[in-house]
């Protein structure tokens, strides 16, 4: 009753000073960041759910007790799905027009711009404000990764939580053979060694197709859908191929992309059979098999050989990808980095949870945990910070993850390389094939583009259609796409896109 | 006015039957006549918002113009065609097999192993039959190799159909074996002792009396099971997803890949529409042609 007569006692001028002290108070404490970690139990009570792929699932589990330690939040349900089905996944649910059941998501960046585009997730930058060192964050984030995946519209929306390039991966016994070295000499007029130009590829994969034991085969490729494209591209991209030109207009059939169609078509022949439907993981049991002498792959077939401890374990190498020998003698290499994980924050659910997922979000992100992350097999992400190069990061390699135990899920927590060297190596690789990379798509529509090309590839490879009509039917069907989202608002996209390629030396 | 005793009965039962008037309409009315407004929409999300927009049945041209769709039309009736033509012989050899050779709890025991196929979940058979073709584990192939021989791609762009056809049969052959099993059953003995004091051979015994009395529950048996085969997605979608490139993209398949990963709303209505009305047609030709025959 007291709480009554007082409050009612308060004069107009007092509460309209309070009311200006509440707006104020914001605006002052905006000046003063928080400290990470904060310290406070400043999200105690926050369960989050969390949505992500199957391998960047481990995260929330490995790493849910320290970021409690930290600020309080808890990591409540935890929904897998499997890699590359984001669409089917996260779409209906942006699209029904109801909260989201997630506070975080972690998926492919291919499909982000699709979801960023349906305006249900929340900008970040204002919340990166709010935080000590994210300057450095940001500034330490790999630039390609930074621009393609992290910026939409102009403003920042997502958290880089994985970063992904093709590199060219090898069986260093076979290459160091002196009866192979001297048999293909002999064959082809040059010394046998990682090939440097698409040509000499394809020449070392026939030769050891040709001269090892049966079921033994030169290369292997990721012809099935959706990414079938990536190793077009690293071909395609090299002879100057780019996916449209300034009014949408494809640039996949031309000439050099035929040509480039041509040579992929050439290294199936001397692959294992069917890889024109190869999506991941025919590709890691061939190799694990040792099966295959050099193929194209993600950077972490290395990783998940290692994890695997098959027999070729210390019998495999990374380089940089071959390219295109020009007339002045230069050889132009492209590699592409298709997939790639960003986390994104749902715009439609509370507040104080939309602080603590992007909190977790960055946390993950950040080198304190990523550092380990990016070392660790079991999650499959792959360097996208500046410091997972760094002599610190290296050596993580070679050592457990501090931060987690081991659990029926994951039963090993042992580095990844026995020698720093190794260690080393395998991060040059990835940073030489980053410095020619080849950017995916990356804006709304892409995971349509990239479907229907490799839809195309793959039935090139199979032997179904020719270099010629796959690509002017994948042309085709891209020109259809382009009038059904829009060309003006796709064509505003892909400036975007060309904008920030060039910025990075890329186009 | 005052209603006589059978309208105020009618008028009750209106009230009472409202209910379900109103979920039927709910759930199967309305969502078709949205989908075909869907289908004459080109449809968008961006921003928040859902936007349709009228495209004069720009995507039943789409649809009807589109290389997927057609080849996806070959192959189903290529599927429809042969894996239910396999199933249903399959089913009436086992079926006869199996009434003529076993009695009792031998004949219980036989058909029980036959109809567990069909009891298993669809996606559980296509993760087993992915598992037997796989390109790298293929068990298929670990066991040909012990017999010598070397066994091919499965899920290879030349045999990926065939090899998703394989494991449909495997699962739903026992649905005709059953139907046939059943009607051979209810067929009266008497004729068949007539026919052996006859003198009438086992294949004239099959020709011209079993074939032509369970002549019906064969179509039924064959019908179902192209209905099946028409919206057919489960195993495909499983085992291959489409591929290798549209390899084994049916069109039920296309139909989802166009509204579910392309997000097609509009395109992927016009498709369901075309394919109602294709099914329409097809089977009204189908019992034509069995009420001739």
């Amino acid at each position: 009753m007291n709480r009554f007569v007082s409050l009612r006692s308060v004069s107009t001028g007092t509460i309209i000073a309070m009311i200006l002290c509440l707006l104020v108070l914001p605006l002052v404490d905006a000046g003063e960041k928080i400290p990470v970690p904060p310290g406070d139990d400043r999200f105690a009570g926050v369960k989050l759910n969390i949505l992500a792929d199957e391998f960047a699932v481990a995260l929330a589990s490995w790493y849910g007790d320290e970021l409690k330690k930290e600020c309080g939040v808890e990591i409540g349900n935890v929904q897998p799905f499997p890699s590359r089905k984001e669409m089917e996944t996260i779409m209906p649910k942006l699209i029904a027009g109801k909260r989201p059941p997630w506070d975080l998501i972690i998926c492919c960046a291919l499909y982000a711009p699709d979801f960023l585009q349906t305006g249900a997730f929340e900008p970040l930058d204002t919340y990166l404000e709010k935080y000590e060192g994210t300057d450095a964050y940001l500034e330490d984030i790999v630039p390609a990764y930074r621009e393609f995946y992290v910026k939409f519209n102009g403003r920042i929306y997502a958290l880089p939580m994985d970063g992904d390039v093709h590199v060219l991966h090898y069986r260093p016994s076979y290459f160091n053979n002196e009866e192979y070295k001297e048999k293909f000499r002999e064959e082809y007029g040059y010394p046998l060694g990682v090939p440097q130009t698409w040509t000499q590829y394809i020449d070392v994969a026939k030769f050891f197709t040709e001269n090892t034991p049966d079921g033994i085969y030169g290369t292997q490729l990721g012809g099935g859908r959706p990414f079938s494209f990536a190793w077009f591209f690293n071909v395609a991209a090299a002879m100057g191929v780019k996916y449209f030109d300034e009014d949408m207009d494809p640039l996949i059939n031309t000439p050099k992309a035929v040509k480039a169609l041509e040579m992929l078509i050439e290294m199936a022949k001397y692959s294992p059979p069917g890889v024109e439907n190869y999506t991941g993981s025919q590709e890691i049991s061939n190799w694990q098999q040792g099966k295959v002498i050099m193929h194209v792959w993600w950077v972490d077939m290395r990783e998940f050989t290692a994890q695997a401890k098959v027999p070729i374990v210390g019998d495999t190498a990374d380089a940089v990808m071959p390219g295109i020998l020009l007339p002045n003698g230069d050889i132009v290499r492209r590699a592409t980095m298709p997939y790639s994980r960003v986390a994104l924050v749902p715009k439609d659910i509370p507040q104080k949870r939309k602080e603590a997922a992007f909190y977790v979000a960055y946390r993950l992100s950040h080198s304190d945990y990523s550092i380990y992350s990016a070392a660790d097999p079991y999650c499959g992400l792959d360097p996208y910070l500046k410091s997972h190069f760094s002599e610190r990061a290296i050596a993580q390699y070679t050592k457990p993850n501090p931060l987690r135990g081991t659990t029926p899920e994951y039963p090993e927590n042992e580095g990844i390389f026995s020698t720093i060297r190794e260690a080393r190596e395998h991060l040059e690789a990835d940073k030489a094939n980053l410095a020619v990379g080849f950017p995916q798509p990356v804006w709304p529509g892409a995971p349509e583009y990239c479907d229907t090309l490799s839809m195309y590839i793959s039935k090139a490879l199979a032997g179904e259609m020719s270099a010629k009509e796959a690509l002017d039917a994948a042309a085709e069907e891209w020109t259809k796409i382009v009038e059904k989202k829009g060309r003006e608002s796709q064509k505003k996209y892909y400036a975007e896109f060309v904008k920030a390629a060039k910025k990075l030396g890329y186009w | 006015m005052k209603l006589s005793f059978v309208q105020e009965k009618r008028k009750t039962a209106r009230w009472w039957i409202s209910p379900t008037i109103i979920i039927v309409l709910a759930v199967t009315v309305f969502p078709m006549f949205w989908s075909l407004y869907t289908s004459l929409h080109n449809v968008s999300f961006s921003m928040g918002q859902l936007s349709f927009h009228w495209n004069a049945g720009k995507n039943y041209i789409d649809v009807l113009t589109s290389y997927r769709f057609w080849t996806g039309v070959m192959r189903v009736l290529y599927y429809g065609g042969v894996g239910t033509a396999m199933q249903v012989v399959l089913g009436i050899v086992i079926a006869l097999i199996i009434y003529n050779f076993t009695r009792g709890w031998k004949q219980i025991m036989v058909l029980s192993l036959f109809i567990t196929p069909m009891a298993t979940a669809p996606v559980v058979a296509g993760f087993i039959w992915r598992f037997f073709f796989d390109p790298a584990y293929s068990v298929t192939n670990a066991f040909l190799a012990i017999l010598g021989v070397k066994g091919p791609s499965w899920l290879s762009s030349k045999l990926a159909l065939t090899s998703v056809m394989i494991a449909d049969i495997w699962q739903w052959t026992p649905l005709p074996l059953l139907l046939i099993f059943a009607g051979r059953g209810s067929l009266p003995e008497d004729i068949y002792e007539a026919a052996k004091i006859d003198g009438a051979s086992n294949w004239s015994i099959f020709w011209n009396i079993t074939f032509p009395l369970l002549k019906n529950i064969i179509v039924i048996a064959f019908m179902l099971r192209c209905m099946d085969t028409y919206k057919f997605f489960d195993k495909v979608y499983v085992m291959t997803r489409g591929g290798p490139g549209d390899a084994t993209e049916l069109p039920a398949l296309y139909t989802y890949l166009e509204a579910f990963q392309n997000f097609n709303l509009g395109r992927a209505s016009a498709l369901t529409w075309v394919l109602a009305a294709g099914a329409i047609v097809m089977f009204q030709l189908f019992w034509i042609f069995f009420r001739k025959h």
